[in-house]
């Protein structure tokens, strides 16, 4: 989970002036009618931290979710990728297949 | 509970066992009856029957995951009844029992329309599948079934692929048919061979695999976790080992890696949180050491336990960081009094913190967040966090705002006016401080306040209606109070101001008091003539005459006199509808602006709105409108007459019977009587089932309100005649106490009186009720019951009822 710092890429330490300058150039970057979605997050971001007062609140009272799988993301970077071997993909395939009918109701 | 079958010996009794047991579902017992029947005597229609409970005990097998067993039945069933057609459920319990053969044998036999069906089509494709690593199913295919034809094929693909001869593979698959049960596997196939050349292209051919295909998960995995630039990690993490196996053989992760995503989902799955900060410690140099500390930091909220953990390995937190991670997990558990500790240690800690961070904006913050936690719970509490909070950070309009509100809901009108005056300060030119400002003021009949702060609003927002109308309310307010102090010449200037306000002389009581004004300069004609016009502007009628009076009264005058120059109302006038809806608003106008005299005036008019309540058309709201009116202003005999006739015209609902109680107790919920009580436990009953919840919630509150009347009774009308007491029978009598406390009101009273019959408990004076309640609970205890009751009190009129409601 990105911090509101991170998504306006900004320092912690900004200031109200600071903040607003990011925050601009971040919807000149990802403008409304281009990108809604990029820009929802990047406007949702400038609201927790446009003010000297938001940003203490940030500071106090938020709770960062402690996400594994950001964590790992790192990680997991590809290599060089391979290809499985028939039986693995047979298997794969048939591994779940009682549950698969059970799933789609054959047996009703 | 399933019964065994008595062995039973004849036909007649077998076969109506048998019929029992089917209809019960009792299916193995019908079994074993139906058996014992055929041994006596074969027929046709006991063989259906039997066939008929071999295929419920089969699917109830099958139900348990028995499919071998529940297979085996089904074929039972079949032998019963000669041209039964292999069915999707039997297919699919052969398929799960791994009977290759047999299955292989029965989908040789599937009629066409069983196959062309959808669960057919899957049960096939199952089928296909299971026969790329079977042989045993594909030897027991009839030779020129698709799926013998078309295995060779696909292995041969599957073969291609893994060994990078795409074009072989490609060529292969071109071979099967669009109707083949292999076509997803071949789609499939297809979009893994485009993966590594074009993923856009392979993300377009896998979403093609049909949504009910045995496919489709692979498929779906493949776009989420290869085709896609940023992997899910999550769902990654959550994948089956072999789907898993597939994902890293594609995306090339290494065999590190793997081992160290191993070791993280481990940890993730133990107990506690400290294993997983142990692993992630154990590999913060892979993960990323500020990663890895952010990581740890947010898990402490959860755990704050392992903070001397965290420490050990990322350094020491600071006390006041410490005092927040602990405060935040109280608040993730909803601790609320442990969160409000911690927040509290916090500013201590503030006070004394190094790098001046001691500031007050911090500590408002932080009040103003506990006060969020506690106006849920306990809201009272939140009023001092929230005047806290503004003493240290004044400029703070939402919480000014606040805590008014609260102040108001508590009825604390001096506090919220003292915040209100600090909040215009602050913001006096703010519409939304000066409105509620202008309400305040209005209500303690300020009005010059009520007037400068309506003339700032104007100069802001000159259309602001309110402000308009709060002007000219000053206006004549304070031309009332001119008037009743007989200052003549104060209250013209203020009469001249709101006509001005009100050009149309649409509000009534401009006329009423410019009649008043001449009344007192003795212009008796122009009187009659500006009463006569508010008469009209009024509506006339009741609501015209209730407006005068109250305007007259309001100056300090007696009714008699200058009635002479006002219309009078006939003898045998009755209302209409509106003019018993203009006097419903009249009402709620007079009462919210704090006028006197309403149940008085009221009171002039009881016969005449009595007649009217029985003649005027009236809807059930219109009644209920009424009600609420005169129960607002304390005027209890209309109210009852109201409620009476709002009752009979509409067969008795709820709320009526709750208006007629409420009468009847003069508002007064400790004024309630046990069988008052019990009417309107019932009624509230009623009102949920009819989903009135309006009515419910009234007589929910009046009941509640009595209960509370009941406890205080209970805590403070008993002590004084205790003292004789023992320590023992002391604590038998709390004990007895307690058992009544914590009973319903209607048990509480079946309790204490249920012995006697209602008719004779209404007969009973208030000191026999009183005696028996006392004997009731004091029986046993070795105490004279007859001197406790000389000693205590006995109620006056408005007691009498109290107490004798205590029966």
């Amino acid at each position: 989970m990105e911090t509101p710092y991170e998504v306006l890429d900004v320092e912690e330490d900004a200031g109200d002036e600071a903040v607003k300058k990011a925050y601009l150039r971040k919807v000149r970057e990802f403008p409304p009618e281009r990108n809604a979605e990029e820009f929802r997050r990047i406007r949702e971001a400038y609201e927790l931290i446009e003010t000297d007062k938001k940003r203490r609140e940030y500071r106090l009272f938020h709770r960062e979710k402690p996400d594994i799988s950001v964590l790992l993301r790192r990680v997991l970077r590809p290599g060089r990728p391979e290809r499985p071997d028939a039986g693995t993909l047979i298997r794969t395939l048939t591994d779940g297949l009682a549950e698969h009918l059970s799933e789609t109701h054959t047996d009703s | 509970m399933k019964s065994k079958p008595t062995p039973l010996k004849s036909v007649p009794a077998l076969k109506a066992a048998a019929q029992r047991a089917l209809q019960s579902g009792y299916f193995k017992d019908a079994i074993a009856v139906l058996k014992d029947l055929l041994k006596q005597e074969r027929g046709p229609e006991s063989e259906d029957l039997l066939a008929e409970a071999y295929l419920g005990r089969a699917r109830e097998l099958a139900r348990k995951g028995m499919f071998q067993e529940a297979a085996m039945l089904w074929e039972n069933h079949a032998s019963l009844r000669p041209g039964t057609l292999s069915s999707g459920e039997y297919l699919t319990w052969l398929l799960k029992a791994g009977q290759m053969v047999k299955l292989g044998q029965a989908l040789a036999a599937v009629p066409d329309d069983f196959a062309a069906s959808a669960s057919g089509r899957r049960l096939i494709e199952a089928a296909a599948l299971l026969a790329l690593e079977n042989d045993k199913l594909l030897d027991a295919l009839p030779m020129q079934h698709a799926i013998v034809r078309q295995q060779p094929l696909l292995r041969k693909a599957l073969a291609a692929y893994a060994e990078r001869r795409d074009a072989e593979a490609e060529d292969c698959l071109r071979q099967v048919p669009s109707r083949s049960p292999y076509r997803n596997l071949r789609t499939l196939l297809k979009g893994l061979l485009a993966l590594e050349r074009d993923p856009a292209e392979a993300s377009k051919i896998l979403e093609r695999v049909d949504p009910d295909s045995a496919c489709q998960k692979l498929a779906a995995i493949l776009c989420e976790q290869i085709v896609t630039p940023v992997p899910d990690v999550a769902a990654y993490l959550k994948l089956p080992p072999k789907r898993r196996a597939v994902v890293d053989k594609l995306k090339g992760y290494g065999k590190k890696e793997l081992a160290l995503l191993r070791d993280i989902q481990n940890a993730a799955q133990a107990k506690g949180v400290r294993p997983l900060l142990e692993a992630v410690l154990r590999h913060r140099t892979e993960l990323g050491e500020a990663e890895s500390r952010r990581f740890c930091l947010a898990a402490l909220v959860d755990s704050p336990e392992a903070i001397p953990f965290y420490e050990r390995a990322f350094g020491k937190l600071t006390p006041i960081e410490q005092c927040r991670i602990k405060a935040l997990h109280a608040e993730a558990i909803h601790d609320r009094p442990e969160a409000s500790r911690y927040w509290h240690e916090y500013i201590e800690l503030l006070k004394t913190a190094p790098e001046g961070r001691d500031e007050p904006l911090t500590q408002a913050l932080i009040f103003r967040h506990v006060a969020d936690l506690a106006e849920k719970e306990v809201p009272e509490l939140a009023i001092e966090f929230l005047e806290r909070s503004l003493e240290l950070d004044p400029d703070d309009k939402a919480t000014y705002l606040r805590l008014i509100g609260l102040l108001e809901q508590f009825d604390d009108a001096k506090a919220a006016l003292s915040w209100l005056d600090r909040a215009v300060k602050r913001y006096p030119k703010d519409p939304e401080i000066l409105l509620p400002a202008m309400r305040a003021a209005q209500r303690r009949k300020a009005f010059k306040k009520v007037a400068n702060y309506a003339k700032t609003l104007l100069e802001i927002d000159p259309i602001n209606s309110d402000a308009r109308r709060f002007l000219l309310e000053a206006h004549l307010g304070h031309a009332r109070k001119q008037l009743k102090a007989r200052r003549l010449d104060l209250a013209e200037p203020e009469l001249a101001a709101a006509r001005k306000l009100d050009p149309q002389r649409r509000n009534a009581a401009l006329p009423w008091l410019e009649g008043l004004l001449a009344y007192w300069q003795a212009d008796n004609e122009r009187c009659r003539c500006l009463w006569r016009e508010a008469w009209t502007a009024a509506g006339g009628g009741a609501a015209a005459w209730f407006q005068w009076a109250i305007e007259v009264l309001a100056a300090d005058m007696p009714l008699k006199g200058p009635d002479r120059l006002v219309q009078r109302l006939d003898k045998q006038h009755s209302s209409d509808r509106a003019e018993l809806m203009a006097l419903v608003r009249l009402l709620g106008q007079y009462r919210e602006e704090g006028r006197q005299n309403l149940s008085q005036v009221l009171h002039k008019l009881t016969p005449m709105l009595k007649r009217s309540f029985k003649q005027a058309e009236l809807s059930e709201e219109d009644f209920f409108g009424l009600c609420q009116g005169f129960a607002a202003v304390g005027q209890y005999e209309l109210l009852a007459e109201c409620a009476k006739q709002g009752a009979r015209r509409y067969r008795y609902p709820p709320v009526f019977v709750y208006f007629e109680i409420y009468a009847k107790c003069r508002g007064d919920a400790a004024g309630l009587l046990p069988l008052e009580q019990i009417r309107l436990q019932m009624n509230l009953d009623q009102a949920h089932q009819e989903g009135d919840r309006r009515t419910a919630a009234l007589i929910e509150q009046f009941l509640r309100k009595h209960e509370e009347s009941l406890q205080a009774d209970f805590h403070e009308a008993f002590p004084d005649g205790l003292g004789g007491l023992d320590e023992e029978a002391a604590e038998r009598f709390a004990e007895r106490i307690e058992e009544l406390d914590r009973l319903s009101p209607e048990e509480r009273a079946k309790e204490l009186l249920g012995d006697y019959p209602p008719e004779q408990l209404e007969k009973l004076s208030e000191k026999d009720a009183l005696g028996l309640i006392l004997d009731k609970l004091l029986g046993g205890l070795g105490v004279d019951a007859s001197r406790i009751l000389d000693g205590l009190p006995l109620p006056g009129r408005g007691k009498k009822r109290k107490n004798k409601k205590n029966s």
